[in-house]
């Protein structure tokens, strides 16, 4: 083949491949053929939420309906994780949501909405401003005890926990305050607090059990107690069945574990049909690189991957910086562009996946220096994790 | 104490979305008086806002949507308004259905008329704000040149003027980007100057004999490079697509490796004749390289083709100035001895060194030196 050949079948595909793969509009062939699942009109949540969502058109300025529509599509956005019904609630809230001092439960779904996109800061003014006017509010705290948590905050995070001793069941105060000191270097004795207010609790399973169960597990695995923890997250699985729903979260830690643990089968088999939820679409492609076969379904489901994060960038976002991180680092291979990402998460949200996170692509881009904030939040807080004890040594 | 709400919080707040959030992508050709498009809405925000499962079985069906075709037309106008000096109409001219990759949308395909030839036009985009205000418009507008803009409740009503800065200043800053690529890409540099130091030269089986002409010397150099940017500006185009994806270290690995072959090739002949063949084979490896730097920088989505041109543009031409710049002064040199001797023999090991070097730490990920990785 000739010189100018080689050159004009370069050129032929260098323009072939410059094609954007966009989605190109079609007319279906068949009549019946089923484009969308929506709820249907039996379904109880959608039912409720539709009377509530006709009360409120009725009388848009009624803060009552507009706060009850509001938690009812919170309701169902968080069994769904599906961030339309936030974008309802907030709607639903229109004419309070601009007010600095708009009413209390105003300013408690307000903050509720912020955290889920993660608007920490902005979640945090509202949660202050609550509290403030009302110490007793056991959401407001209950929340900010969490966003704190997330925000790296634990000494804080705990104050709050204590507060709500006397005002919540034993079960959910001592998982908030076990989650907030088991990050201070108190592990040990959050897990012993743990397993004692678990054993005085009924047994029936709950969503204050299902978390107290995640947080036991969690707390096990940083410890490197890895039998602890794979029968405590298998403890924690088998509620979050018997309660049929699916928990992302525990689902992600329990996967992360499992991977490390090299049971990728078993991720695998569980997040097959998980694929809607992005953090659990990643797990799932993470196990698929660990088992190392079957490269067609690893290489759909980081296309989907892809395409998801580049929605995401589209709309000027930032709520997949850790997820998006883990998947450069891990299946991308692009360790700076994971730190870039990593040093972006840490900005936001400083939880232990963060902080392991950031070490990797550190050491994996040879830029010791960008580890020093994690390292130095190490030392400050005290936190015991195996994980991050190993990545920081490796740093070193 | 409404429980639900309680524990939810707890157990959400790290949780990334399950679904993406309800986005709809509006792509609009206005051309003189004529203005075309295609709008993408998602049939769930069509059912949440007018109700488009008729029978409340849960699936959206085609007839569903066929069957609302008047009114998801009323309900999406309502939400968007072009002026050009003076009012624009839009219709809807066909109705059909895309897929995105959060599940099945409606394409409104979008036909109108401005009354003059607007060399402004102003788009009030407001759909789905009142019910969600998470909602975002992703607008990709062709008015004399792309540009995109986002609409969301802060900012419903964009003024836009003909020609647009859009695609000249994509094309510039990817010339640029690819311009400093070349000047600051130290595996670049060195590579193609191990290619580039014997040009004025050639072997024979007496040794090194200085060729005739400085047009010889030109064009053999420029071959090699052209052929260089070509297989760089192939692989590079897969790779920034998402086409094909390999491991970073071991592409880093391999362009370590001809870094080495470059400077070796100097020292004992490996391939003499068509060098430009090799160049070619050693430019596939580069682009893939470096098409994790450019993703890195973003390329803009509806300008991925310009990008990619400018960027390879700005490649070639920082090679061919360097060309340029550095055959005539050897040309110059090309009979002198110092030359073979103390520039291109130590240059050469030089380069095969440090090509060495970066093998040994990126296959190995061991750190040596800091010098350009």
């Amino acid at each position: 083949m000739g010189m100018l050949k080689i050159r004009l079948a370069l050129f032929a595909l260098v323009l072939l491949c410059s094609f954007t793969a966009t989605a190109n509009p079609y007319i279906p062939q068949r009549d019946d053929l089923v484009l969308a699942k929506v709820p249907t009109r039996f379904d109880p949540d959608a039912r409720a939420l539709a009377t509530l969502r006709a009360q409120l058109t009725a009388s848009p300025k009624d803060l009552n309906a507009a706060v009850a529509y509001a938690q009812a599509a919170l309701k169902i956005g968080h069994a769904r994780s599906d961030p339309r019904y936030y974008g309802y609630a907030e709607a639903a809230l229109g004419p309070w949501w601009g007010l600095d001092n708009a009413p209390q439960q105003v300013l408690v779904l307000r903050a509720t909405i912020h955290q889920f996109f993660h608007a920490f800061d902005l979640a945090r003014v509202d949660l202050d401003r609550a509290l403030l006017r009302n110490p007793s509010d056991v959401q407001a705290r209950l929340i900010r005890a969490t966003v704190l948590q997330v925000q790296g905050q634990a000494e804080l995070a705990l104050a709050d926990c204590e507060q709500l001793k006397q005002q919540v069941e034993p079960l959910v105060a001592i998982t908030c305050a076990a989650s907030a000191s088991s990050l201070m270097g108190r592990a040990v004795r959050a897990d012993a607090l743990l397993g004692f207010v678990l054993e005085q609790s009924k047994p029936d399973a709950t969503d204050a059990r299902l978390w107290a169960e995640t947080l036991r597990a969690e707390i096990a695995e940083r410890l490197g107690h890895d039998e602890l923890a794979q029968t405590g997250y298998q403890r924690a699985l088998e509620t979050m069945d018997a309660l049929k729903i699916t928990d992302a979260y525990l689902l992600a830690a329990w996967a992360d574990f499992a991977i490390e643990q090299k049971q990728p089968q078993a991720v695998i088999d569980r997040l097959k049909n998980q694929t809607d939820i992005d953090n659990l679409l990643l797990r799932l492609a993470l196990a698929e690189q660990a088992k190392g076969s079957d490269g067609a379904e690893l290489s759909r489901h980081r296309n989907m991957l892809e395409a998801r994060f580049a929605a995401a960038r589209q709309r000027g976002e930032a709520v997949h910086l850790r997820e998006e991180a883990m998947y450069q680092l891990y299946l991308a291979k692009h360790a700076s562009s994971a730190l870039r990402l990593a040093q972006q998460d840490w900005q936001i949200q400083r939880e232990p996946l963060d902080a392991l996170i950031l070490l990797r692509a550190a050491k994996s881009s040879q830029q010791v220096d960008a580890a020093k904030p994690v390292i130095e939040w190490i030392a400050k807080t005290g936190i015991e994790d195996q994980r991050l004890s190993r990545a920081a040594g490796a740093l070193k | 104490m409404k429980r639900w709400l309680l524990l939810f919080v707890l157990l959400l707040s790290t949780t990334a979305h399950a679904h993406k959030p309800s986005d709809s992508y509006l792509k609009l050709h206005v051309v003189d008086q004529q203005i075309s498009g295609e709008w993408d809405i998602a049939l769930r925000d069509l059912e949440y806002a007018i109700g488009i499962d008729t029978n409340g079985d849960g699936n959206i069906t085609w007839s569903e949507v066929r069957e609302h075709r008047d009114a998801i037309a009323a309900f999406a106008m309502h939400g968007l308004k072009i002026e050009g000096e003076g009012e624009c109409s839009l219709q809807l001219s066909d109705l059909q259905i895309a897929d995105h990759t959060d599940g099945a949308y409606a394409a409104l395909m979008l036909a109108g008329r401005c009354a003059n030839s607007p060399k402004e036009i102003t788009i009030d985009y407001k759909l789905l704000f009142d019910i969600d205000p998470t909602h975002r418009g992703l607008l990709n507008l062709d008015f004399g040149g792309v540009q995109t803009v986002v609409f969301s409740p802060d900012r419903k009503q964009i003024k836009f003027h003909l020609g647009g800065s859009g695609a000249l200043a994509t094309f510039l800053q990817y010339l640029q980007e690819g311009l400093w690529h070349v000047w600051t890409g130290w595996d670049h540099m060195l590579f193609l100057g191990g290619l580039m130091l014997p040009a004025v030269l050639r072997r024979t089986r007496k040794g090194w004999v200085p060729v005739h002409s400085l047009k010889v010397a030109v064009w053999d150099t420029f071959r090699i490079v052209t052929a260089f940017t070509i297989a760089h500006a192939c692989t590079l185009s897969l790779a920034a697509m998402g086409v094909i994806s390999l491991p970073s270290r071991l592409v880093e690995t391999l362009v370590a490796a001809t870094v080495i072959f470059a400077g070796l090739n100097n020292l004992i002949p490996m391939s003499q004749r068509g060098l430009w063949v090799l160049a070619f084979f050693f430019g596939l490896i580069h682009g893939t390289a470096i098409a994790g730097a450019l993703l890195e920088l973003g390329l803009p989505t509806d300008q991925r083709v310009l990008a990619l041109l400018a960027f390879n543009i700005g490649v070639e031409g920082a090679q061919l100035a360097l060309v340029c710049l550095v055959v005539p002064i050897t040309y110059a040199f090309r009979y002198s001895t110092f030359y073979r001797r103390a520039v291109i023999i130590p240059g050469s090991v030089v380069i095969s060194v440090i090509g060495m070097i970066w093998l040994i730490q990126r296959a190995f990920e061991i750190h040596l030196i800091s010098f350009g990785s």
